[in-house]
């Protein structure tokens, strides 16, 4: 898994410290910030679930403060948290930047080939949007994070042929939509 | 095996999930094939772009905000005591 690495979390008991809690949220807040962001492409909704993720770490201390593996916990409290908030706003309107997927900035290139950066970042992000949230966690878990597909299935609960599934199916889906970006040598 | 039947399997060859014989196989057919070439191509890209997904850092003022939060919920009673 990329980025977290294994923590000591501190003493355990009914509710963190508040050195504790800032020491967490210090250590981890940026990783649990950029997750939600991937999987919810909305910087907006990414605060709201790192805001929910860090209370539910308070709420869940004695629980949590003896868990070996907080980067599992928050990476499964995290997805599932973006998947129930993508499932209930399927039906509202995008909120997130539209050119807020750019992995150049807009600065950084000749003005043609700003335009052809923000399209592709576009199509990307449209194509990620139209993808089932579990399927869509699925990819970013596994292509993204580098998380095994046994991890995957333990944090969606399927089994590791199911998220290969879902992955096959995904990256099929963002090929399709991608391939004459891709085709035309880009990236 | 047919383009179509190789094209299915390229996940799994991406993935190093094929047995060595089959891995064999399609790799021999991609030497030789120019489609199934770009296909493949196309399928890699696309897991690069997958992998490359960029994300803003947090804004410190989020990070405030939670201690802000558990420490004085809502302007009421703290949830956590200083230390």
């Amino acid at each position: 898994m990329v980025g977290m690495g294994t923590a000591r979390i501190g003493a355990p008991g009914i509710h963190p410290s508040a050195e504790t809690l800032e020491g967490l949220v210090a250590r981890h807040g940026n990783r649990v910030y950029q997750l939600a962001y991937r999987l919810t492409r909305s910087t907006a909704d990414a605060e709201d679930v790192l805001q929910d993720v860090f209370l539910k770490l308070y709420r869940s201390w004695l629980q949590v403060s003896t868990c070996e593996n907080l980067d599992g916990w928050l990476t499964r409290v995290v997805t599932n948290a973006c998947i129930d908030l993508l499932r209930s706003r399927q039906c509202r309107a995008a909120t997130a930047a539209p050119a807020s997927l750019t992995r150049l900035s807009a600065e950084s290139v000749p003005p043609g080939r700003a335009l052809e950066e923000r399209e592709f970042d576009e199509k990307l992000k449209a194509a990620l949007e139209e993808l089932p949230p579990r399927e869509m966690a699925a990819l970013i878990l596994f292509d993204h994070e580098g998380l095994k597909a046994k991890e995957v299935g333990r944090i969606l609960n399927l089994t590791e042929g199911a998220v290969r599934r879902y992955v096959f199916e995904a990256r099929r889906k963002v090929k399709d939509i991608l391939t004459p970006y891709l085709r035309g040598g880009r990236p | 095996m047919t383009c179509d039947q190789f094209r299915s399997r390229f996940d799994e060859y991406h993935d190093d999930l094929l047995s060595p014989s089959m891995t064999e196989v399609v790799r021999t057919h991609l030497q030789t094939c120019a489609g199934c070439q770009e296909e493949y191509r196309l399928l890699v890209s696309c897991i690069g772009v997958i992998r490359g997904l960029d994300a803003p850092a947090v804004p410190p003022r989020a990070l405030r905000k939670i201690v802000d939060t558990l420490t004085d919920p809502e302007g009421g009673a703290p949830l956590l005591e200083p230390s």
